[in-house]
């Protein structure tokens, strides 16, 4: 990885034009002695155009915003303002009204501890009468997650709390269209609409290019519904297909679902969650190492 | 055709009259500001500053510099419409962006003359691909416009748009971060990822998998070996 890394940076300098005199003259001599040299060089040079086209469509893509006939809102002026601040207020404690009624009504579940910028998990469910099993797709209604004793409301409670809802924004494919389901459903997950996503990605197809972006959205659909065994095992098929980058987001989220759904003591969970402690590289390995000693 | 270029020249894309005046003046020497508050330097820190700041001096080149009013006026009296003229603006921000994060730009004018500079040309050689001009005498065409060079640029971009299909969503945005020289702390926070060592981690991992994408596709590895054969 060092000696790579000595070379793509060489590479790149050469490529960025920051290579001057000798140092110039001796990268085109070896270019020219070595075709293995020539060939990384042509990578990186590909590499380098495909990352330019995705600032381009980055770029593309706010201006299109900017062009669209729903123009921002004016700026509200100093009073109007005010009362703006004031409303949000309210609202703050309002919240945590709220939250404090929500903690002080379940006393065996324990406040989350929730990283800096993450989203607000979902709460665990109140304690209720089972239900039928979920399906597959979770268009059924599912089995309430009602844990029986305080390890499982203790793991629900952690598996909500190191829940995070990710931005599925980078999943909008180039150009949106009205009647692509993924489209559809990314639309209602940025709405919190978490049934309807389910609904728009019910008729999707396996053999669709953006199957992985829709699993991955129903999966999280699913487990913001609570649906935590659908989410298990939408989760599980991602991983499984270990297409990356889907599959090590996957690892970590099934591994929150089956928590959530009470299967820590499973032989399931337990490889799962190896399985991604066995991988330093994991992007996950941190967060899976924290969680065991949380276990 | 003359009726839309007339409403090209004197109305802009928020359809707001800009003056009989304008029917007889000269649009193209009409003086241009750069947005208030931002001077040169500090156009050229934002483009090599974070996200944020890129997008917000965007908004303000696209909105508040005259820089695009004066791109679609130029485009409407070279013979383009409206459409055409927000379209060069755009590709040539998306060029100048480029230029001044790779040093391109060598300080020899101002910004918006660097910029207004690239539109002309751009308009000039797109016009050439829509039907062939009398060239001015200055203008030194270059090889980038014969056919061959033309098709091999066009397999070029499809072999670019099918790996971007192929990498996948988050390893798409790495690759985008990193080529901003964004550095590890700032991927980390864009992509929501626990610490820079992280960031450094999956950049890494990404910028292999897309080695090892490419390696394992012989027809892109032809394409490759073609430019090299090509490369002087």
């Amino acid at each position: 990885m060092h000696h790579k890394g000595l070379l793509y940076d060489q590479i790149e300098a050469f490529l960025n034009g920051q290579l001057a005199g000798d140092a110039r003259e001796s990268m085109l001599k070896a270019l020219a002695e070595d075709p293995e040299l020539a060939r990384e060089l042509e990578l990186r040079r590909l590499e380098f155009e495909v990352s330019e086209s995705l600032i381009a469509q980055r770029i593309r893509d706010q201006l299109r915003g900017l062009r669209s006939p729903e123009s921002p809102p004016p700026v509200p002026g100093r009073k109007f303002r005010r009362l703006l601040y004031w409303i949000a207020a309210m609202l703050s404690i309002a919240a945590i009204g709220v939250y404090w009624r929500q903690t002080h009504t379940i006393p065996t579940a324990p406040n989350p501890v929730q990283a800096p910028g993450h989203t607000p998990p979902v709460q665990p469910d109140v304690p209720a009468s089972s239900g039928p099993q979920a399906n597959q797709d979770g268009t059924k209604s599912e089995r309430k997650n009602t844990p029986e004793n305080k390890a499982a409301r203790r793991h629900l409670a952690l598996a909500t709390g190191l829940y995070r809802r990710p931005d599925l924004e980078t999943l909008r494919s180039a150009a949106p269209a009205a009647n692509d389901a993924c489209d559809l459903a990314l639309a209602a997950w940025e709405k919190q609409d978490y049934a309807a996503v389910i609904a728009a990605l019910q008729n999707f197809s396996d053999k669709d290019p953006k199957w992985m972006r829709a699993l991955t959205l129903r999966a999280h659909a699913q487990f913001n519904l609570k649906r935590f065994a659908a989410a298990s095992q939408s989760f599980s098929t991602i991983a499984e297909s270990k297409i990356m980058p889907w599959s090590e987001e996957a690892d970590w989220y099934a591994l929150l679902a089956m928590l959530a759904d009470g299967k820590a003591d499973t032989a399931a969970f337990l490889a799962q969650l190896n399985g991604v402690l066995a991988d330093p590289g994991h992007p996950y390995f941190e967060q899976a190492k924290a969680l065991k000693g949380r276990l | 055709m003359a009726i839309l270029r007339y409403f090209c020249l004197y109305f802009t894309r928020d359809n707001k009259f800009q003056g009989t005046s304008a029917l007889f003046s000269e649009p193209i020497k009409q003086p241009l500001k750069n947005p208030p508050g931002f001077s040169d330097e500090q156009i050229t820190q934002a483009l090599l500053g974070s996200l944020k700041q890129r997008e917000e001096i965007f908004t303000y080149l696209y909105q508040s510099s005259g820089w695009r009013e004066w791109v679609v006026r130029h485009v409407c009296r070279e013979g383009g419409d409206e459409p055409a003229g927000e379209d060069v603006f755009q590709e040539t921000l998306i060029l100048f962006d480029r230029n001044i994060r790779e040093g391109r730009f060598l300080k020899g004018s101002s910004l918006q003359t660097y910029f207004l500079g690239i539109a002309k040309q751009y308009w000039f050689n797109r016009q050439r691909k829509i039907r062939p001009l009398s060239m001015p005498l200055e203008y030194d065409p270059p090889d980038t416009l014969n056919p061959e060079h033309l098709t091999l640029q066009q397999e070029w971009q499809q072999m670019i748009n099918h790996i971007l299909q192929q990498i996948g969503e988050h390893c798409k945005k790495v690759l985008e971060l990193y080529k901003l020289s964004l550095s590890n702390e700032e991927i980390a926070r864009e992509m929501g990822l626990s610490s820079p060592e992280m960031a450094k981690k999956y950049t890494y991992r990404c910028r292999e998998k897309f080695r090892a994408f490419v390696l394992g596709r012989k027809d892109i590895l032809e394409h490759l070996d073609l430019r090299l054969k090509d490369a002087p």
